[in-house]
């Protein structure tokens, strides 16, 4: 540019030197003063071209940004400039189609993730509403019962249950922890909460409910999950409890004259590790006033962690010292209580564990009517006569009937009803046994009925109990025993086709 | 319910504990066997622990009693008190049976 304007300064010089009018100035003031001309000229074309060429060269740049603005908008699929060098401005301008594909490809992604995880979000919504609502929380409004219980889910669910059902005055509960938290355990949950709505009333033993959750579960158990459960049957009119454990936490009792402590509940496997497990069930007598805790070990576990990360847990001690000072509350009352404390203690740890909570109290309902009669429901299983027992010997309590007596007394009963569970039914089928008893003036009056096959015990022979050994016949002693033991014996086949066998029997009350 | 014995100088020893009702009846007929084997041998049947017994359990002492009997053993019952006295007794079994 400069050797340019340097060549076309003295070809101008030249031009007027010798064909100008200003011959009289020497050569080198011409030059001067044209030079001077040319020079400003010069540089005001150089400016133009200047700012021509860098116009040119920068507009491309220009379009990028624009591009780049558009697309910070929103606007992907924005045009980007055309480039026909093979310069930077290519490699920039590859550069960014390669940004707005992949902005788009990942703006795509970043959708669809959120879309799902949103609907998993509000299915998970979803299947906390259906899981508390299998949990019952219409709690029944009786005398003699007071049951509250609540469950409150680590994650959106748990693997927590607690249920129970009344039928026929005998109450039958359930808590249960599935291994694990979240979505898998709580399909386990739902599974031993079906199975237990299922198979409790219908006269089940605790044991009989327990082995057969067991056999559903562990015979189609491929994921090895495994349930705790605790499972009672509380007779409310024989006030007797029968229970089993399945590897629960023991449940903590008070007893009627106040006593706080974890209940004597023997440990039998989990549900869902060993198909025909054994389970077995303990019982107790349950008088009026006395309460049971069951609660998950979201409740003895719950942690505290102190700043310096010592841990703490709630433990069982805790949990009886709060019964000891809520032996008189109402079952939602000590429940909130231990929630509340549970809260407190943990004064800010997150929850680790599902926590569910079961309070019952058995309180007084029948006023004092000791004539009412008592009735006991029974299968046809030989398993149910020690259930009988248990119900016939608070029935012998309530009336100050002596031990001896008491033993005499079941004999009897014993003897009738095995007869009517091994024979009465056909086997295989299920039948039932009732037995009602009744003190009235001092007079026992046991009523035993059956749908079974019509047998009427007076018209049987008698064993001849003076038989020498060799004569003597093995069969026909229970009969006998119930005849000699009662003071009387009626048979009737009722319209209806019933054995109805009345037993009576004089009670010697004693006099002091 | 619950059987146990014991064996010295060739003759047996069975503690009774608890109830024997029907329900338990059959497990406690398995549990004579070990005896109903011996039933040449002397057989001493301790009751002290025993509760109750129901007829079925008697039946399983009976058919003791006759296959010691048959066999040329001898079969007795000690310590029976009380309720088991009296069912023995209302059964007629006390005249069938050893008790001392």
């Amino acid at each position: 540019m400069g050797i340019a304007a340097s060549v076309f300064l003295v070809a101008v010089v030249l031009f007027f030197h010798f064909t100008g009018d200003n011959m009289t100035l020497p050569l080198t003031h011409q030059i001067v003063k044209y030079g001077t001309i040319v020079f400003f000229v010069g540089l005001t074309l150089l400016f133009v071209f200047c700012t021509w060429a860098i116009y040119q060269m920068s507009s491309p740049l220009r379009q990028f940004t624009e591009s780049a603005v558009s697309i910070a908008d929103g606007n992907l699929d924005t045009p980007l400039p055309k480039i026909h060098s093979e310069d930077e401005l290519l490699q920039l301008r590859n550069a960014f189609e390669y940004m707005q594909t992949s902005l788009k490809h990942h703006i795509t992604e970043l959708q669809a993730t959120t879309a799902s995880k949103e609907r998993l979000q509000s299915e998970l919504i979803i299947a906390h509403d259906i899981q508390m609502g299998m949990l019952t929380t219409v709690f029944p409004e009786r005398d003699d019962l007071d049951l509250f219980a609540s469950m409150t889910p680590a994650k959106e669910v748990g693997g927590d249950l607690y249920d129970f059902i009344i039928e026929d005055n005998e109450l039958f509960f359930i808590i249960g922890d599935v291994a694990g938290k979240g979505v898998p355990a709580s399909l386990y949950m739902a599974v031993t909460r079906t199975l237990f709505r299922n198979l409790a009333g219908n006269y089940q033993s605790a044991a009989n409910i327990m082995r057969q959750m067991n056999h559903a579960i562990a015979s189609a158990n491929e994921s090895l999950v495994f349930v705790t459960a605790f499972v009672g049957v509380l007779d409310l009119r024989t006030h007797h409890l029968t229970y089993c454990n399945a590897a629960h936490n023991a449940p903590a009792l008070i007893t009627a004259d106040g006593q706080c402590r974890l209940l004597d509940a023997e440990t039998n496997l989990p549900i869902g590790i060993q198909d025909h497990y054994r389970y077995e069930e303990q019982q107790m007598a349950f008088p009026e006033d006395t309460a049971l805790l069951l609660y998950t070990d979201g409740l003895t576990e719950a942690m505290y962690i102190s700043a310096d990360g010592g841990r703490k847990l709630f433990g069982e001690d805790r949990l009886l010292h709060d019964l000891e000072k809520n032996k008189q509350a109402s079952a939602i009352e000590v429940i909130d209580y231990l929630k509340q404390h549970v809260n407190v203690f943990a004064d800010g740890t997150v929850q680790g564990d599902d926590l569910t909570l079961l309070f019952l109290r058995h309180g007084a309902s029948r006023k004092n009517d000791s004539t009412a009669p008592r009735r006991i429901i029974m299968k046809n299983e030989m398993t149910e006569v020690s259930r009988m027992r248990g119900f016939f010997l608070s029935v012998c309590r309530e009336h100050d009937i002596d031990e001896d007596t008491f033993k005499t007394l079941n004999l009897a009963i014993e003897e009738w009803v095995a007869n009517v569970i091994n024979y009465a039914y056909p086997k295989g089928i299920r039948g039932h046994v009732e037995l009602t008893a009744k003190v009235v003036d001092n007079v026992l009056t046991l009523v035993i009925k059956d749908h079974g096959a019509p047998f009427d015990p007076t018209q049987h022979t008698d064993v001849d109990v003076d038989a020498e050994l060799n004569e003597r016949q093995i069969g026909g002693l229970g009969i006998h025993l119930v005849k000699t033991i009662m003071d009387s014996m009626h048979y009737e086949r009722s319209a209806d086709g019933y054995n109805v066998l009345t037993l009576t029997k004089s009670l010697n009350i004693n006099n002091n | 319910m619950n059987i146990e014995i014991k064996e010295q100088n060739g003759s047996y020893l069975g503690i009774l504990t608890g109830w024997i009702d029907t329900a338990e009846a059959s497990q406690f007929l398995e549990d004579l066997k070990p005896l109903m084997a011996n039933a040449n041998k002397s057989i001493e049947l301790d009751c002290a622990q025993l509760e109750y017994i129901c007829s079925l359990g008697l039946r399983g002492v009976l058919q003791l009693k006759k296959e010691s009997t048959a066999k040329g053993g001898s079969l007795i019952l000690t310590h029976v008190e009380g309720e088991v006295k009296k069912i023995l007794r209302l059964t007629g079994f006390d005249k069938l049976l050893d008790i001392r």
